[in-house]
C-alpha cells in the first residue's frame, strides 16, 4: 500500500477531514515543535505555537499552492506564528520589558542537550535569542533544522545570495556574543 | 561561504544533531478544539488607533459647531435686543 503523501493531507484538510489533519499532526508535529522551541525557548509557549500552526494549517489548506512543498508551507506559518508570539512576548512585559527582552533570553536548556553540553548550549540558544527575526530564522533553519540552502530561501521568500548575508550577519553575530559570555574561550 | 573559525564552525554544526524535543502533553485535543471554535476576528491595533482618533475627531468638531452655534446665536439676541429696543411701534 502506497503512503499518502502530504498534499494529499492538505487535500484532505481543505475538503474538513479531521483524520487528515491528524495524520499531518503526527508527520510533522516534531519538525514544527522544535522549531518553535528554538525560537521561544519556552517548552509550553511552543506547545502553544504548534498548536496554533495546526489550527491555522487547518484553515488555510484551501489556499495551499500545490507547486510547493507542504514542509516549506508550513515551516511558514511556524517561522511566522513564532515571531509574532515572541512580539506578542514582548508587549506583555510592556515598554522597560520590551527593551530588555532581547537582552535577557529565557534561562533555556534545550530537553536533547546531553548533561555536559548544557552550558555551551544554553549560551547559545541565548545568543540565538537576541538576533533579530531575519537572521534568527536564517540560522535555525539552516543549523538547527538542517534545512537546505534553497528551503530556506523559500520558507522566507528571499533569494539564495540574501538567505547567505543573513547567515553571514548572523554567524558574526553570534560569535560576539558568545565571545562576550565566555571571553577565555578565545 | 566564508568559515569564521573552526572551533565555532563545530559548536554549531552540532546543532543540527541535537535529538528532536518533544511535547510533555499531547497537543491534538487542543489543536481539535481550536478548530472547532469559530475563528476570532483580528482588529489590527493600528485599525483601532484610527477609529478612535476619527471619533476623536468628529467630537471635536461636534464640540466646536455647538461652540460656534451658541456664540452666534447669543449675538443674534443682543442684536434683536438692540434693535428691538429701538422700534418705535412695536
Amino acid at each position: 500500500m502506497t503512503e499518502v503523501t502530504d498534499q494529499e493531507l492538505i487535500a484532505g484538510i481543505a475538503a474538513q477531514d479531521a483524520e487528515a489533519l491528524r495524520a499531518l499532526y503526527h508527520r510533522h508535529n516534531a519538525r514544527v515543535y522544535n522549531t518553535a522551541l528554538s525560537y521561544l525557548q519556552d517548552t509550553s509557549d511552543a506547545e502553544e505555537v504548534t498548536q496554533d500552526v495546526f489550527a491555522k494549517a487547518w484553515r488555510a489548506a484551501a489556499t495551499f499552492k500545490s507547486e510547493s512543498q507542504v514542509t516549506t508551507w508550513l515551516y511558514r506559518i511556524t517561522v511566522n506564528t513564532a515571531l509574532t508570539a515572541l512580539d506578542k512576548r514582548r508587549r506583555q512585559r510592556g515598554i522597560f520589558g520590551a527593551l530588555s527582552a532581547t537582552r535577557d533570553p529565557p534561562d533555556f536548556y534545550h530537553p536533547g542537550v546531553q548533561l555536559e553540553e548544557r552550558e555551551t548550549s544554553r549560551a547559545l540558544f541565548a545568543a540565538i535569542y537576541r538576533l533579530p527575526p531575519r537572521q534568527k530564522t536564517a540560522f535555525v533553519l539552516s543549523y538547527v533544522e538542517e534545512l537546505p540552502r534553497q528551503q530556506v530561501a523559500e520558507v522566507m521568500e528571499l533569494t539564495l545570495k540574501a538567505i547567505e548575508g543573513l547567515l553571514m550577519r548572523a554567524k558574526k553575530s553570534l560569535k560576539t556574543y558568545l565571545h562576550a559570555e565566555y571571553p577565555h574561550r578565545g | 561561504m566564508e568559515k569564521l573559525d573552526p572551533d565555532f564552525e563545530d559548536l554549531i554544526g552540532r546543532l543540527g544533531n541535537l535529538p528532536r524535543a518533544r511535547p510533555d502533553r499531547d497537543l491534538l485535543p487542543g489543536i481539535e478544539a481550536r478548530i472547532a471554535r469559530p475563528e476570532a476576528v483580528v482588529v489590527p491595533l493600528r485599525q483601532w488607533r484610527a477609529m478612535v482618533a476619527a471619533a476623536v475627531l468628529l467630537l471635536l468638531l461636534n464640540a466646536a459647531a455647538i461652540t460656534f452655534y451658541t456664540n452666534e446665536s447669543s449675538g443674534q439676541d443682543q442684536t434683536l435686543a438692540l434693535v428691538s429696543d429701538y422700534l418705535l411701534y412695536e
